[in-house]
Formats: C-alpha cells, structure tokens, sequence
C-alpha cells in the first residue's frame, strides 16, 4: 500500500480545531481508497515532549506523526513503547525505527518539496514552555505506570471480604 | 539539752508571717487565682501563656516578636494545632463559627483572593463544602454537597454547572459535557470527539496528540445517510485509531475511547 498526502487544512471538530490532513491509500492491485487524518494542533508538541526531540527538527515530528497511523501490531511489540522504556532514548530509539519501517512499507513521503503537510510542520504550536511542561507530565506519567505496574495484584478474596464489612456496616469507601 | 523558753508574740507573729507569705503566692499567681468580675487585659506587649509539664508551650497569646499579635495552642508534642497568622498575606485564614446565631460553619480563606473562600457548613440536615464568594456567599466553584436524599460532587457558578447527582433510590445523575481532545499527557479515561470524513467510501484516521498508557478501546457510531454502507473500527493502538466506511454520501464518526490497563 503506498500513502500519498495532497491537502491539509485546520477543521473545527466538536468545538476543537485539529489538522485534518487528507489522501490516498493505494493498494498494491491498484485500488484507490481516499482518507482524512484529524489530529489535535499541538500533536507535534507532544511528540517533542514524549521522546525529547528537538522541537526545531519539524521534519521528524511530522514523520512521526503521519507514520504511526501505518504501525502495525508486529511494529508496536518490536521495541519498547514510551511508557515502559527504561528510559526515553530506548523509547525514542524504538519509536523512531518503527515509524521509519512503516514509511518503508507504505512509501510514505513527507519531505519532499512543496508537500501539503509542510503547514503543519510551519505552523503547529512548538512553544518551549509548552514543551517543558508536557515534558514533566510524561515524566509523570511514566513513573506512575511503572508503580502501577510494581503494584501486586488485586486479593480479590480480601476485596470481597472487605465489600460484605461495608454493607454490613454501613460504611463507606 | 535544756528548755529555751520564748516569748508569746513571737509565735504569734511566726503566724502573721507564713500567712503574709500565703497571700503573697496567690498574689504572683503561685496559686489559683479567681477573677469575680471584671476582666484580664494585657497592654504594652504582654502577653499570657499556658506551660506544659517541661515548660512546653500549651497556648499563647501576645506578640510575635515581629511587633504583631497572635494567638497559638500547641499540642502536648509541640506541634501547633491552631494559631493566627502573623504577617504577610491575607490576615484572616480560617474562621470556626464566625456568624454567632448562624448554622455550623468553618470557613477558609485564600492566601491571595479577596474575593473568594472555601466553607463548610451544616445547615439543618445539609452539610456543603463550596467555593463561595465572600461578598454574597453564593457559589463561586467547587462543591461537594450532602443531603438527606441526595449528594453532589461538582462545580457551580452562577451559569454553569457540571456536576455528579447520586439519589437516595441509587439513581445517578450527571450534567455537563465531556471534554474534547483530553489525552490527559496519556492517562486519560476517555478520549471523546466526532470527525466528518465525507462521502465513502473512506478512512477517518483519528490521532490523540498525546501517546496513551495502556489500551485504548474505541467505541464508534456512524452517522450519515442510510445507503447500502458497512463499516468498522480496522486499527487501533496507543496514538489513534481508524474507521473504515464502504459508501455513503457522508459519514460522520462519534467516538468515545475508553483506555484499559
């Protein structure tokens, strides 16, 4: 299947402005099936953020972005995801390879002259304190998912016991 | 050894002496001490404290030493259970039972809105916790609120309100909207929005912004024309997911995406 942008323009969806980036999937027996990718306005942003990347390196945030909607099952289980890299170069080392297979595979261009989404990459918000901050949240967020994931499972039988105590208590949680 | 034989006055004025003395301790407070009428006032920087068994600061009242009045009761730990605020900032910082004929009350006050307070109240059977202007009392934000049949968990302004509503015959009310493109950096529980594709057939590829945590689960509707269309969710993983439509003359996608561990 080969991915081909021709438009991108800013739509309003449930009260939001999000990118919608239209184009064609051609299938390898030459059927043509048309597409349109909504995205939020500061998706770019947040990839910064998430695998520390040079908001300046526009290119590759772009990549990125329009790639991961090609990963596949098989690309998401090779590497660590974002969340449970030991830490975020692994993440970004993974991520990046994956998204460079899945434009491998779907001949998908973003950087060639004069391409459509090139206004994403020039007009996305990319402010640095935005990125500091969402920066910090992912910080967050990766620490409470690997406390999540030390947590021991749920003793469903001292659950239970507990529920029965409440009733018939009358307490509350 | 032989008797001393002393005059009589001198025991009696043995007597008149220990029981000066006596006066003289409830004098300077060695002893109790009862005010029948008037009052205790404290002029000039003096001030009244209660000491513990180590000369441990129970309460005090005076100043500060940085020329400003307070009143402070510490535990038997020393850790201060209450005091007044001594400089800087808004003055009044919580108010236990300000309005004297008023329902319960405690009240907090903002280190730097003058506007606005937080208050606890029980009213008959009513027990609010509010965000409240401190003008007019009325709700300015945040609530939570029990009454005998039902309880709120909300916020409130004059014009808008969202809010959770649970009944006393285990009916659950919610009002508000939900909130658009909220990945939350990720751990948002639901990620909801509605995106117009076109005529069919076609793919509506739809991206969060932030990456997930966890799984994310769409649940999808199509709304459009009722030509003779299939569809389906075909891809979904951690940044987006995609709905396939064969036809139709517009499709419209609703979704609502719950994330799992």
């Amino acid at each position: 299947m080969r991915i081909q942008h021709t438009e991108a323009v800013i739509v309003v969806e449930s009260g939001e402005q999000m990118w919608a980036v239209d184009g064609t999937r051609t299938a390898d027996d030459g059927t043509v099936q048309r597409f349109r990718h909504l995205f939020p306005l500061d998706t770019l942003e947040w990839r910064a953020s998430e695998y520390s990347i040079d908001p300046a390196d526009t290119a590759m945030l772009l990549d990125i972005v329009l790639a991961e909607p090609y990963l596949s099952e098989e690309d998401w289980a090779a590497g660590h995801q974002l969340h449970d890299a030991p830490d975020i170069d692994t993440a970004r080392r993974d991520h990046l390879a994956r998204c460079a297979r899945a434009k491998l595979r779907h001949r998908l261009s973003t950087r060639t002259a004069g391409h459509p989404c090139r206004r994403i990459a020039a007009e996305s918000p990319l402010h640095p304190e935005a990125i500091e901050l969402k920066r910090q949240l992912v910080d967050q967020a990766r620490t409470a998912h690997a406390e999540a994931r030390a947590t021991a499972p749920h003793d469903r039988i001292a659950e239970l016991r507990a529920a029965v105590e409440r009733q018939k208590r009358g307490v509350g949680e | 050894m032989g008797q001393i034989n002393l005059p009589t006055n001198v025991l009696d004025r043995l007597k008149r002496v220990e029981n000066q003395i006596s006066r003289l301790w409830k004098a300077v407070g060695l002893s109790s001490a009862t005010i029948a009428a008037g009052g205790l006032t404290l002029l000039n920087n003096a001030f009244f404290k209660m000491l513990g068994p180590t000369d441990n600061e129970i309460v005090y009242i005076g100043p500060d030493g940085l020329g400003n009045q307070i009143v402070r009761i510490r535990d038997a730990a020393g850790n201060v259970i209450f005091a007044s605020r001594s400089s800087g900032g808004t003055s009044q910082r919580v108010a236990i039972n300000p309005n004297l004929s008023g329902p319960a009350r405690v009240e907090f006050y903002d280190e730097t809105s003058t506007t606005d307070r937080v208050a606890l109240s029980l009213d008959g059977t009513n027990f609010v916790q509010q965000r409240e202007s401190i003008a007019t009392g009325a709700i300015s934000g945040g609530k939570v609120s029990f009454y005998p049949t039902k309880s709120f968990f909300g916020h409130q302004t004059g014009t808008v309100d969202a809010w959770l509503q649970f009944t006393d015959d285990e009916r659950i009310w919610m009002r508000g909207k939900w909130a658009t493109q909220n990945p939350e950096s990720g751990f948002s529980a639901l990620y909801v929005g509605t995106g117009n594709a076109g005529a069919g057939p076609i793919t509506l590829v739809v991206s969060y912004g932030a990456t997930m945590a966890g799984n994310m689960r769409p649940i999808v509707t199509r709304q459009g024309n009722l030509a003779d269309t299939y569809w389906a969710v075909t891809t979904a993983s951690s940044t987006g997911f995609e709905v396939t439509s064969s036809g139709g003359s517009s499709n419209q996608f609703h979704y609502w995406i719950f994330r799992t561990a």
